[in-house]
């Protein structure tokens, strides 16, 4: 990865490329180590810093309850970036398996300075804004206006158990003189493209913060505890309920702590109306031995060592963090507020050397690279899509040019098929027409086999009239009426065959027979538009003789009228078309 | 988030890619229904280019088979109906005895009557009169009504002539005729 710009020196698209470049070439949008706090990483480096140099180093890794402690070579505070990089790349071999990030936690324990905050008597309702603006813009609400943000950093530590009047809580004061040491540690991790975060604890604080694991060896009574370092020590003030009252600094001269460091205490405990609070002092140097201790009359040492919940062979600050953990049921210590407090607020694991403004802001933030990263699954996915679609498209495409359909581009006619559509027309008009209608000859037929006998009938006049009948002026078809008149003579065998066949039905019948006999259909009497009427009309023949005459007229005895009427309506196949044909 | 990259990240890494191919697929959606919408009126097209085809063909079968019909039909338009009738009748009574067959009378007339008169198809009228047996009539108009289908007969009269073994016989025809 190139040297990052600060993106306030680039144009938008510049960032873009820059955001970009650090998405693809790290793992600033895969792991995100990159982004956790120190404090909350699985492997961790912790530094303990006394006087000039780092004096002890330790890692661990595992859970919080289950924490793997190795001792490890201490690196130089003066070592050169190469020869850090070398020292860090050796530290992630330490670790089982291949670990994904690194925290470096520094234990400040070279050093450790108390500011009074302006308007310390009055407790403000929000401590967390005033940690803010401690850390940000200490000038503000410190008393002493005159401090330089950068050499130092300022911290905020609540005094819960303080009464009415008495300070709530003071500034935590250390040197940014280890800033540079952790930013190069910070920088050759970016260099490797591998998560290192950093945290600079102060190493009293966190002491303190490990109390309630001693609580056992600590009164129910008002008590102070002073923690001994080899340049200075730290005196805390605690009530009966376990609140912390007060922390003090004094400072050590050659030769460890000043004689007088007794007498300070029980002026301050006296101040602060704690009556003859029992004293304790916790040795928490690395270099000094016991000889080196102040002297305090009536005062317990603490051994921490002795406590199940340490490691002996751990300096007491590294498993600092790790007791502050957030118990549903605390008792004991670790019930008051002062402790409840820190496992909350997490007051004593302050970060006091964090990366500067300038250096977070180089790189863009988890969220960003989030976005980055679902933008880039997106594009690919559109593009994966934008191709599939594509083919798609592509093969859907040369389906459709080469189906015949896509190039039938000419003209769709109908008037070739109205022509054939007319001319079958024309031939449907001429057929109807010329259909048969009306014969003579099957005419004749029927009158023949309407007298089966010749010899029984003489017929005088056969007439059959065909005439249309129009009933509706739209109608495009006339009805016809078919009427056979037939007269004669008749003998009683003929007149019996004639009463018989003078219905519908025997009509009907004969119909039915002559139409099969000569094919003409216009005999049928199956449909619906035809009907059929039969009127018989006999009378005495006058001229009969009983006794048999000459004349054929004077051989019959009866006289008969037979009218046929056959109905044909509009509707009817063989009824005349009106409309002439074109 | 760091504002300095919020914007460029959220503009460049994520609303430019998502807007890059959301107008890529809009594009290519635009541009497929475009061309699905072509074909699909080509195939409409083209259907009705089929569908049409297959009716001609039916139509130029139907047409084919009714051909011949409408030859013939229309060849018996060739000649005037009186004349072809004539002349049947003419031919018909050689085949006979005078006594068997015999035309007495014929009376064409030009206006329409009987069942031309119901329609605008142009018509005329035939008045016959014969003389013959049974047989003999009925032969001649079989053959002549089987000829001439334009023929449609408006009445018929048989009545019992002065020789017993005759048969007087009055019939009108209606004869359609071509425009």
């Amino acid at each position: 990865m190139e040297t990052l710009i600060h993106p306030a020196q680039l144009s938008a698209w510049q960032r873009f490329l820059q955001a970009r470049g650090l998405h693809r070439e790290t793992t600033r949008s895969k792991n995100p180590d990159w982004y956790s706090n120190a404090l909350e990483l699985e492997c961790q480096l912790h530094l303990f810093l006394e006087g000039e140099e780092v004096s002890e180093a330790c890692i661990c890794s595992g859970k919080e309850d289950r924490k793997n402690w190795v001792r490890v070579s201490a690196p130089s505070l003066q070592a050169s970036e190469e020869e850090l990089r070398e020292y860090l790349s050796e530290i992630r071999g330490e670790f089982n398996g291949k670990p994904r990030s690194l925290a470096v936690i520094l234990h400040l324990a070279d050093e450790f300075a108390i500011s009074e905050l302006a308007r310390a008597n009055e407790r403000p309702e929000d401590l967390r804004a005033l940690s803010d603006q401690v850390t940000s813009a200490p000038q503000e609400v410190l008393e002493d206006h005159r401090i330089s943000t950068e050499e130092l950093s300022f911290r905020l530590f609540p005094y819960p158990g303080a009464g009415p009047g008495q300070l709530f809580g003071s500034a935590i004061t250390i040197s940014r003189k280890c800033h540079d040491y952790l930013r190069q540690i910070r920088t050759i991790g970016e260099t490797l493209n591998f998560p290192i975060r950093t945290c600079a604890l102060s190493a009293p604080l966190v002491a303190l913060a490990a109390l309630p694991q001693l609580a056992s060896q600590l009164p129910s009574e008002p008590f102070s505890i002073l923690f001994s370092y080899s340049s200075f020590s730290v005196i805390a003030f605690f009530t009966a309920e376990g609140d912390l009252v007060m922390l003090r600094s004094v400072r050590h001269h050659a030769g460890g702590a000043p004689p007088h460091v007794g007498r300070i205490m029980q002026t301050m405990a006296a101040a602060l109306e704690l009556p003859e609070p029992l004293v304790y002092i916790l040795p928490l140097s690395h270099e000094e031995t016991d000889s080196d201790l102040p002297e305090l009359p009536g005062a317990v040492t603490l051994n921490w060592r002795e406590s199940a919940w340490f490691d002996p062979e751990v300096p007491l600050e590294f498993q600092g963090p790790a007791s502050l953990r957030i118990a549903e049921q605390a008792e004991g210590l670790a019930a008051s507020e002062t402790f409840r407090g820190m496992a909350e607020q997490k007051w004593a694991t302050q970060d006091f050397l964090p990366a500067t403004v300038e250096e977070v802001e180089l790189c863009p933030s988890q969220t960003e690279m989030k976005i980055l990263r679902y933008g880039s699954v997106a594009l690919r996915i559109g593009a994966v899509a934008l191709v599939l679609f594509l083919s798609w498209t592509g093969i859907r495409t040369v389906r459709i040019i080469n189906d015949e359909a896509w190039n039938q581009t000419g003209e769709v006619s109908r008037e070739g098929n109205k022509v054939l559509a007319s001319e079958i027309r024309r031939y449907e008009q001429w057929s109807s027409l010329l259909a048969d209608r009306s014969k003579a000859w099957v005419s004749m037929e029927l009158v023949n086999h309407l007298f089966p006998d010749p010899e029984s009938v003489i017929l005088s006049e056969t007439t059959h009239r065909v005439r249309p009948e129009v009933v509706n002026e739209k109608d495009k078809k006339a009805g016809v009426i078919k009427e056979w008149t037939i007269t004669g003579l008749a003998n009683s065998e003929a007149l019996n065959h004639l009463t018989v066949i003078s219905t519908t039905e025997g009509m009907g019948k004969v119909f039915g027979i002559v139409r099969k006999h000569t094919g003409n259909d216009s005999l049928r009497t199956d449909l619906s538009s035809r009907t059929l009427l039969v009127n018989l009309l006999t009378s005495e023949n006058k001229r009969f003789k009983p006794d048999g005459g000459m004349k054929p007229e004077e051989r019959f005895s009866q006289n008969f009228r037979l009218t046929i009427t056959q109905r044909i309506t509009a509707e009817d196949p063989i009824a005349i078309p009106i409309v002439s044909i074109p | 988030m760091n504002p300095h990259y919020k914007e460029s990240v959220i503009v460049f890494g994520l609303v430019a890619p998502v807007l890059l191919v959301v107008i890529g697929l809009g594009l290519g959606v635009h541009f497929q229904g475009k061309m699905e919408n072509t074909y699909e009126a080509r195939r409409n097209h083209h259907q009705t280019f089929k569908i049409l085809e297959r009716e001609r063909e039916a139509l130029e079968q139907n047409v084919q088979s009714q051909a011949p019909h409408m030859h013939r039909w229309m060849a018996l338009f060739e000649q005037p109906a009186a004349t072809t009738v004539n002349t049947f009748f003419r031919e018909f009574q050689n085949e006979f005895d005078a006594t068997h067959f015999q035309q007495t009378a014929f009376r064409p007339t030009s206006t329409a009557g009987g069942i031309g008169g119901a329609s605008k198809q142009p018509s005329s009228q035939l008045h016959f009169s014969f003389r013959g047996t049974f047989r003999a009539l009925q032969t001649a108009f079989l053959e002549l009504e089987t000829r001439m289908p334009q023929l449609q007969l408006d009445s018929i009269k048989l009545s019992r002539a002065s020789n017993q073994n005759v048969l007087n016989a009055n019939v009108v025809y209606t004869t359609w005729q071509k425009q």
